[in-house]
C-alpha cells in the first residue's frame, strides 16, 4: 500500500527543491548528457527496489540536470513557474489519479474543468458561448482548433473531413505569418496539411502581420482558407494588427486562428488588452496554461467560437462507455487525447487563488520588468535594445556584433545568477529575454541587470573558479 | 513563495485519500453535475485567495465526485492504479516543473526519457534500434505511429507527406482489425486519412483478426498499405496473430502497426508472452504507461521501428542523427511537455523486471478467478475466452437482467465495473489491472456480484 511516510519524503523533497530557487544558481549544475547517465541509466533491475529507495535515488540522480526554470530569474523561454496553490492542486490530483476522460469517470475533474473553462472565457475576453478544451499545451491546442477548422472550411464546400479525410478534398491554404512559431508548422504536418499548404504573409519590423499583404495573399486565390494570426511573438512580443486581419479575413470566407501563446494574457490585464483589439472576432485561439498563467507542465488551452465543429473534429463513442448525458461534459470530446489527467484542477486552483485581479497583475508585473529590463539595460552604452517592448519580451544586442552578443549570453548562463538564451532577430543576434514566472519581482531584474553588466564590464568572461 | 507548509497539506490531503482507498466505496456516489457545480462553480472571483485555503476548498469540494479507479476493487475500466514510487516521483516532477521539450530545458528529464525507452523496448521485446515516444496516451501514441507510417509509405511510393500533405497523394490503406478501438478512428482522423480509408479486417469469435481475411484485403488493393493489428481487445483481451498478420503484410510491403493499449505488456510476462508471438516483427507499436504499468496519468508510449520515419515525421530538421543528446519535441505530437520520463524510471524501477512480471500475471490469475467463481454459477455465462486480464459476465441470458446487476453493483460501492455491448449482447465488462489487486479483492467483489444478482431462482 501507498505509505504516508513515502508520500511525506516526497513532499519534503519537492519543498527543499523550491527552497533553493530564490536565490539558488538558475543554470542547471550538469548538462552533460554523460554525467547525468552516470547516474540514471542503471540497467533495468532484474527485482524490486523499495519505493524511498528509488525517490531518494531519482532525486539524488537528477536534481543536477534540472533546470531551474521556476526560479524567479530564469528569463529563457516562456516558461512560467508554479503558483503554489496550482502545485499543491497537481499533488492532490496525482493521488488522486484521475482519468479526466469523461463525466461517468471522473465526476468531479469534468465539473471542475467545466468551471476553469467558463472562467477561462470570461478571464481572457472570450465569446461566452465558445467551446474549449485542456490540451497538453499550445502545439496540441493549434492542432485541436485547425482540426475544427478544417471540419469547418471543407464542410462548407460540401466535403467531410472527418470520413474523407485529405487526400481527395478540395485543397485548403494556410495563409499564416511570416514570423509564425514553429508549432503552427508541426500542426499543419500532423493534421495532413503539409508545410507546402503554409502561404506566409509579409510582417513588419516589429514582426507583426502586414494586412495589406494578408488581403492580397487572400485574394490571390481561392477555397477554403485558414488565416493563423499571432498574438505575441516569440521573440519581440508583438501583437498582430487582429481586427484588420479579422475583417480581411472574414469576407474573404476565411476562418482565423489566434496563436495565444502567452500574448493572449494581455486580455486578462487592464492595461495591456488594448494589443489584442478585434481578437474576440476570431474563430479559434491557443494558448497554454503552463506559460503565463503558471500552472505545472503541461497544460494548453483550445477556445473554438462555433462548438460544432470543435465537437465534430474530436467526438468519439464506443459501446463500453457511457455517453455523457444533458449537462455532463466529457472532456475527450474536445481534444485530441483520451485518457487524460485531470488538468483542469491546477487550473482551477490557480484562477481561484489569483482571481481577476490577481491575473491581471501578474501579468502587468511580468510586462513591468520587461520594461525595466530594457530601460535599464537600453541605457548603457554599446547594448541596444532591438524591439518595442510592449508585453513580455526583450531583444538586447551588445556592441552590435552577433560573437560579443553570444559572448555575453554565455557568460551571464555561467554566472547563475539568472539565466536567458540567445536568439537571431531580423539577421542580428540577440539575448532574448522572457517574463513569465508569477515570483518574478523588479528586484529580480535589478539583480539581474547588475549581473549582465558585470559580466559585460568583465569582457564577457566567466567568473572564476570560487568567485 | 511556495510553503512547505502548503507542501506538507497536500501531501496529508493525498495520503489522508490513498488511506482511505483500500475500504471506500469505489464508485462516485450518484451526482448530479448540478451539486459538484454548486460547490465548484460560480462566477470567477475578483480577488486573491489564500492558496491553503484554495487546497481545503478543492479537496472537499472535488472529494464526492472522485471515482475511486486507485481501489484494488475498481474493475471498470483498464485504468490501473499509481504505484507508490510513480507517485512520489510524479510529485517531485510537478515541483521541478520541467519542460521536457528539448534536452536544453531539461536534460535530466531528457536522459531519464532515453533511459526509460531503452528498458521499456527490452521489457517489451521490441527491437533495440526502434526509436520511441513519450505522449500521453495510447491515442497520441497511434498518432505517433501512423504518422511516422504516413510519412514511410507515402515515401517510397516517391511522395514527401510533410511538404505536400494528404492532397492529391497516393490513397493510403488502412486495413484495421474489424473490432478496432475508436483511439484509433480518432487518430486516423486527426492525421487526415478519414475514416473511409480504414478497412474492417474480419474477426473471430473472440474479436482477433482473420489472417486469412486479411490477406484477402491486401489482396483486394494496391498502393500504399498500413495494417493496424491489436493484442489486446478492448473487451475480450484477446490478441491478433501477430506473426501470420506479419508475414502477410510483408508479402504486400504493408506497415504493421499494434495497438498494445494494455496487451502489449503480455510481452513482460513469461507465462503470457506467447499471446504477442511476433511482436517485435511489426514496424509501430503503441501502448500506455498509466494503464497496466501503473503510473499517475497521463502516459502513453509510441515505439518505431524505422527511427528516420519516426524522426521524419516529427522533426524540424533534416537528418536524423542518432548521437547526443535527446530533444523529445523530434519524436512526439506536443511540444512544450511534462516529464513523464521521471515517474515510468521509478515504476520501472521499483518494480524491475520481476516485478512487472508478477504485476501481470497476478492482473490475469484474478481475472481468471472472477471467470472461475462467477462462470460455475447458474445463470451467469462468461462471454470470452479468458486470455488477459479481460472478463465479460452475462446475467440470465439477458441484457436487462445484466445492466441491471451492473447498477446494483456500482450502487452497492464495494467494487465498480461497467457495462459493455459484446456480439450484440450486453454484458458485464471486467479489466484487472491494477498493481494493488489481490486474489482477495477478487473473491469479495464476486461475492458483492452474486449478491447483486440475487438468489438463483428455484426450478
Amino acid at each position: 500500500m501507498h505509505s504516508r511516510d513515502l508520500l511525506t519524503a516526497a513532499a519534503g523533497h519537492a519543498a527543499d527543491f523550491l527552497e533553493t530557487l530564490p536565490d539558488g544558481r538558475v543554470e542547471a549544475e550538469v548538462l552533460d548528457a554523460d554525467a547525468l547517465r552516470a547516474g540514471l541509466a542503471v540497467p533495468l533491475p532484474d527485482g524490486p527496489t523499495d519505493p524511498r529507495t528509488v525517490l531518494d535515488e531519482l532525486v539524488a540522480a537528477a536534481t543536477p540536470g534540472i533546470v531551474r526554470s521556476q526560479s524567479p530569474r530564469y528569463f529563457g523561454y516562456v516558461i512560467g513557474g508554479t503558483l503554489p496553490a496550482a502545485l499543491a492542486a497537481d499533488v492532490v490530483v496525482a493521488g488522486w489519479d484521475q482519468n479526466a476522460g469523461g463525466y461517468s469517470v471522473s465526476p468531479a475533474a469534468s465539473v471542475v474543468e467545466e468551471v476553469a473553462g467558463d472562467w477561462l472565457l470570461d478571464l481572457l475576453g472570450l465569446p461566452a458561448g465558445a467551446s474549449f478544451g485542456l490540451t497538453t499545451g499550445c502545439q496540441q491546442a493549434h492542432v485541436t482548433c485547425l482540426a475544427a477548422a478544417r471540419n469547418a472550411v471543407l464542410a462548407r464546400v460540401g466535403w467531410d473531413a472527418e470520413s474523407g479525410g485529405l487526400q481527395g478534398a478540395p485543397r485548403v491554404r494556410l495563409v499564416v505569418s511570416a514570423e509564425r512559431h514553429v508549432t503552427i508548422d508541426r500542426a499543419a504536418r500532423i493534421l495532413g496539411f503539409g508545410t507546402a499548404a503554409l502561404v506566409p504573409v509579409a510582417v513588419d519590423a516589429a514582426g507583426r502581420m502586414d494586412p495589406v499583404a494578408l488581403r492580397d495573399v487572400l485574394a490571390a486565390g481561392e477555397g477554403p482558407t485558414i488565416v493563423c494570426a499571432q498574438a505575441g511573438d516569440v521573440n519581440t512580443g508583438a501583437v498582430d494588427p487582429l481586427a484588420e486581419i479579422v475583417d480581411a479575413a472574414h469576407a474573404a470566407g476565411a476562418w482565423v486562428h489566434v496563436d495565444g501563446a502567452f500574448g493572449l494574457w494581455a486580455a486578462a490585464s487592464p492595461d495591456r488588452r488594448h494589443l489584442l483589439e478585434g481578437y474576440a472576432g476570431a474563430d479559434s485561439w491557443a494558448t497554454d496554461g503552463h506559460k503565463w498563467l503558471n500552472v505545472p507542465h503541461d497544460c494548453g488551452f483550445a477556445f473554438v467560437a462555433d462548438p460544432e465543429p470543435h465537437r465534430a473534429a474530436m467526438v468519439v463513442s464506443a459501446a463500453y462507455l457511457r455517453g455523457s448525458r444533458e449537462g455532463e461534459r466529457d472532456g475527450s470530446r474536445w481534444v485530441p487525447d483520451f485518457s487524460r489527467r485531470g488538468r483542469g484542477f491546477a487550473v482551477y486552483a490557480a484562477l481561484r487563488s489569483l482571481g481577476r485581479e490577481g491575473v491581471a497583475e501578474l501579468v502587468e508585473r511580468c510586462c513591468a520588468c520587461a520594461r525595466r529590463f530594457a530601460e535599464v539595460l537600453g541605457a548603457q552604452e554599446g547594448i541596444e535594445v532591438l524591439n518595442d517592448v510592449v508585453l513580455n519580451q526583450v531583444l538586447v544586442r551588445f556592441g552590435d556584433d552577433d560573437a560579443t552578443t553570444d559572448a555575453v549570453v554565455a557568460a551571464i548562463q555561467e554566472d547563475g545568477t539568472c539565466w536567458m538564451g540567445p536568439t537571431t532577430w531580423l539577421g542580428r543576434r540577440a539575448m532574448r529575454i522572457s517574463v513569465s514566472n508569477w515570483a518574478t519581482t523588479i528586484s529580480d531584474v535589478d539583480r539581474s541587470c547588475e549581473a549582465i553588466l558585470a559580466a559585460v564590464a568583465r569582457g564577457y568572461d566567466s567568473p572564476p573558479p570560487g568567485a | 513563495m511556495h510553503s512547505r507548509e502548503l507542501l506538507t497539506a497536500a501531501a496529508d490531503h493525498a495520503a489522508s485519500f490513498l488511506d482511505g482507498v483500500p475500504e471506500r466505496r469505489v464508485g462516485p456516489a450518484e451526482i448530479e453535475p448540478a451539486v459538484l457545480r454548486a460547490a465548484l462553480g460560480g462566477p470567477l472571483p475578483d480577488g486573491p485567495e489564500d492558496p491553503r485555503a484554495v487546497l481545503d476548498a478543492l479537496v472537499a469540494a472535488a472529494g464526492p465526485g472522485l471515482m475511486v479507479s486507485q481501489s484494488p476493487r475498481f474493475f471498470g475500466f483498464v485504468f490501473g492504479g499509481s504505484l507508490p514510487a510513480a507517485l512520489a516521483a510524479d510529485w517531485v516532477a510537478s515541483a521541478w516543473d520541467q519542460n521536457a521539450v528539448l534536452y536544453v530545458a531539461a536534460p535530466a528529464a531528457a536522459v531519464a526519457e532515453e533511459v526509460v525507452g531503452g528498458w521499456l523496448a527490452d521489457l517489451l521485446g521490441l527491437p533495440v534500434s526502434a526509436s520511441f515516444a513519450i505522449t500521453t496516451g495510447c491515442l497520441l501514441a497511434h498518432a505517433t505511429g501512423l504518422a511516422a507510417a504516413r510519412h514511410h509509405v507515402l515515401g517510397r511510393a516517391g511522395w514527401d507527406v510533410e511538404a505536400r500533405g494528404l492532397g492529391g497523394a497516393p490513397p493510403i490503406r488502412l486495413l484495421a482489425n474489424g473490432d478496432f478501438h475508436v483511439t484509433l478512428a480518432r487518430a486516423v482522423r486527426l492525421l487526415g486519412l478519414g475514416t473511409d480509408s480504414l478497412v474492417r479486417v474480419d474477426t473471430d469469435a473472440e474479436g482477433s483478426m482473420d489472417p486469412g481475411a486479411l490477406r484477402a484485403a491486401l489482396a483486394a488493393g494496391d498502393g500504399p498499405a498500413i495494417v493496424c493489428a491489436q493484442a489486446g481487445e478492448v473487451n475480450s483481451g484477446a490478441f491478433d496473430p501477430l506473426d501470420e498478420v506479419c508475414d502477410a503484410a510483408a508479402e504486400h510491403g504493408a506497415w504493421v502497426h499494434v495497438d498494445g493499449a494494455f496487451g502489449l505488456w503480455a510481452a513482460a510476462a513469461p507465462s503470457h508472452r506467447q499471446l504477442v508471438a511476433g511482436v517485435g516483427r511489426a514496424d509501430s507499436w503503441a501502448t500506455d504507461a498509466h494503464k497496466w504499468l501503473n503510473v499517475p496519468y497521463d502516459a502513453g508510449l509510441a515505439f518505431v521501428a524505422h527511427p528516420d520515419a519516426h524522426h521524419g515525421a516529427f522533426s524540424a530538421s533534416a537528418a536524423y542523427l542518432p548521437t547526443g543528446a535527446r530533444d523529445a519535441m523530434d519524436w512526439t505530437p506536443d511540444s512544450s511537455r511534462r516529464a513523464r520520463s521521471f515517474t515510468i524510471w521509478a515504476a520501472l524501477r521499483s518494480l524491475g523486471r520481476a516485478g512487472v512480471a508478477e504485476m501481470v500475471e497476478r492482473c490475469c490469475a484474478c481475472a481468471r478467478r472472477f471467470a472461475e467463481v462467477l462462470g460455475a454459477q447458474e445463470g451467469i455465462e462468461v462471454l470470452n475466452d479468458v486470455v488477459l486480464n479481460q472478463v465479460l459476465v452475462r446475467f440470465d441470458d439477458d441484457d436487462a437482467a445484466t445492466d441491471a446487476v451492473v447498477a446494483a453493483v456500482q450502487a452497492e460501492g464495494t467494487c465498480w465495473m461497467g457495462p459493455t455491448t459484446w456480439r450484440g449482447r450486453r454484458a458485464m465488462r471486467i479489466s484487472v489491472s491494477n498493481w494493488a489487486t489481490t486474489i482477495e479483492d477478487v473473491d469479495r467483489s464476486c461475492a458483492a456480484i452474486l449478491a447483486a444478482h440475487g438468489p438463483t431462482p428455484a426450478r
